[in-house]
């Protein structure tokens, strides 16, 4: 079917269909953004003309009110350090085991692994009300390293999965040729199987970092003032007096900004590990 | 020096210490907490009974309530994230011109959750968000479309499926990439239209990808969570608030935590419900 060219005019017909269908994915997929980016830009007058403007005097009004009016930029640094410290976290954690659980083969492994996949696919709200109980009593409610703490529950599975799979595509000869030079496990594994799945670390660092950028429900429960990241911080911009819509339009491009660039430069990454973590076993 | 079972083990060591204290304990401690009657407000509240799941929970026309959002969430944003995935998956799979697009689908399973929540809001804003004004256009009223509960419900389903449709495109679109071609190609070969290779060749070859795909759809179906809360808040009438957001106004705003416990147990337990038939005929699909 790949190459193979039907003709006729039913299958003229066939194919314009499949395209306009494609086409009218792709704008119902990307007029949102585009249209929340035009937003961004617009003074109010001309969010709300009618009909809609597309040709304008852009301003930057909003992002600039953002920064300075909203304390925009202190979520958005409570949400790099949090995502960035437990990306690292589960990574530095969860890479030895994910090496280690590719290099075993017993049941118990097997059974291990499938709870640890299991632990991720619980909903965030029933982890987060014990989370919340204990956390009020360790003080720990409202500090960077309680979320910092609980997105390992969403990471630490994942980066376990999904380096599994890489350290499994190395062959298992080369470890025994290191063996048999007189290497210890531990030696080939920081000389050996790291330096060959580096591609396979920046990709799961990538999605972990996505993962923390984006949690919401940790981030709602456990966090008051000094921790609020920017998912939950942009919530706040809905206010009862009358929300300024371009601030939050601005707002909501800047937390899709990595997004963006993940689509643009690195998709290839990002699916490959989105892809290898569903379709093997 | 270390035996290598050993090293394995200790390697494996903190991860799996750090994740039990973070999955097990507290699921424990749930089950524990949804048997007392807890209510931070309540002092002195903290006790053993039964009351939650004998009394409340089936007196309560909310949690009935939420229980038919949830049901509504898990059945019609799966199907149309699948149905649509599906179709589109097929169409960059067959055209391969298209190919240039897929980056283009992984975009808005990255945006934030809070996010899309707060865009499609701005989206059915009167003149703001210029769907009003475009659906004039082709002569559909305007009217607001998150004051009322059908099209609120409506409104998150069409979000569900912005965010999540992608995701079931980049799965199929891998799992067609990887398909033997030769089926395919002999099908082609004798005469077949592509309406009978889809449903006799590939939907079979694909079923245990399509399997994993809907079991994931379905566990994280409530995962739209921010999205709601952005959108609407659960409302109106709490038409759009399903079981986790139910929970999470029980326990953290009303601070019942014993009662919000029991909602999520409940919670587990219809997940099962849905994921046990999915889970049994994928390993079926294995074993084949």
């Amino acid at each position: 079917m790949i190459g193979v060219q039907e003709k006729g005019p039913k299958a003229v017909a066939l194919n314009l269909a499949a395209y306009t269908t494609v086409c009218l994915y792709l704008l119902f997929v990307l007029f949102p953004i585009l249209w929340i980016g035009l937003l961004s830009v617009k003074n109010e007058v001309q969010a709300f003309a009618n009909p809609p403007l597309f040709v304008f005097q852009p301003t930057f009004e909003n992002y600039y009110d953002l920064f300075t009016e909203e304390s925009f930029g202190d979520y958005l640094l409570n949400s790099i350090i949090i995502a960035v410290s437990s990306s690292l976290l589960c990574l530095t954690v969860g890479i030895p085991m994910a090496y280690a659980s590719a290099r075993v083969k017993s049941r118990i492994n097997q059974r291990i692994l499938i709870w640890v996949l299991i632990s991720r696919m619980a909903p965030a709200m029933t982890y987060v009300i014990p989370y919340f109980v204990v956390f009020s009593q360790l003080k720990l409610i409202d500090t960077h390293f309680g979320l910092i703490l609980t997105y390992s529950t969403l990471n630490l599975p994942l980066v376990i999965w999904l380096m599994r799979s890489f350290f499994l595509d190395t062959p298992r000869e080369i470890y025994d040729a290191a063996t048999m030079d007189g290497a210890s496990p531990f030696q080939s594994f920081i000389r050996i199987a790291l330096p060959m799945a580096t591609p396979g670390i920046a990709s799961t660092g990538i999605i972990a970092f996505v993962v923390a950028w984006n949690e919401f429900i940790f981030a709602l429960v456990l966090t008051r003032r000094h921790a609020v990241t920017a998912q939950i911080g942009i919530g706040n911009l809905q206010k009862y007096e009358g929300t300024e819509w371009g601030q939050m339009a601005a707002g909501a491009i800047i937390l899709i900004l990595p997004a963006i660039l993940i689509a643009l430069f690195i998709s290839k990454y990002f699916v490959q590990g989105l892809t290898s973590g569903s379709t093997k076993g | 020096m270390l035996t290598e079972k050993s090293t394995f083990r200790l390697m494996s060591a903190p991860a799996l210490l750090l994740l039990a204290a973070l999955t097990i304990i507290p699921i424990i401690f749930l089950f524990f907490l949804s048997f007392t009657s807890w209510s931070i407000l309540v002092p002195g509240s903290f006790e053993f009974s039964l009351v939650n799941y004998v009394e409340r929970m089936f007196g309560d026309e909310n949690f009935i309530q939420s229980i038919k959002v949830t049901f509504y969430y898990i059945v019609v944003n799966t199907f149309f994230q699948m149905v649509l995935g599906f179709l589109v998956a097929f169409l960059l799979f067959r055209y391969t011109t298209l190919r240039f697009l897929r980056p283009i689908m992984i975009i808005p399973m990255l945006v934030p959750p809070a996010v899309v929540g707060l865009m499609w809001k701005m989206m059915l804003i009167p003149n703001l968000g210029g769907i009003d004004y475009y659906l004039g256009v082709i002569g559909i009223p305007s009217i607001d479309w998150l004051s009322n509960p059908g099209t609120a419900l409506a409104a998150v389903t069409v979000a569900s499926v912005w965010e999540w449709t992608p995701f079931v495109i980049i799965v199929l679109l891998a799992g067609l990439d990887s398909l033997p071609r030769a089926p395919l190609e002999s099908a082609v070969m004798d005469g077949a239209n592509t309406w009978k290779i889809i449903v006799y060749i590939i939907i079979p070859l694909l079923k245990p990808i399509i399997l994993v795909v809907l079991l994931l759809r379905i566990i994280e179906s409530l995962a739209i969570l921010p999205v709601v809360f952005m959108m609407t808040g659960g409302g109106p009438a709490r038409a759009t608030e399903a079981i986790n957001l139910y929970a999470y106004h029980v326990g953290l705003e009303y601070l019942d935590i014993g009662y919000a416990a029991s909602i999520l147990v409940a919670f587990i337990f219809i997940l099962l419900i849905f994921c046990t038939p999915i889970i049994m005929s994928s390993l079926k699909a294995d074993e084949q």
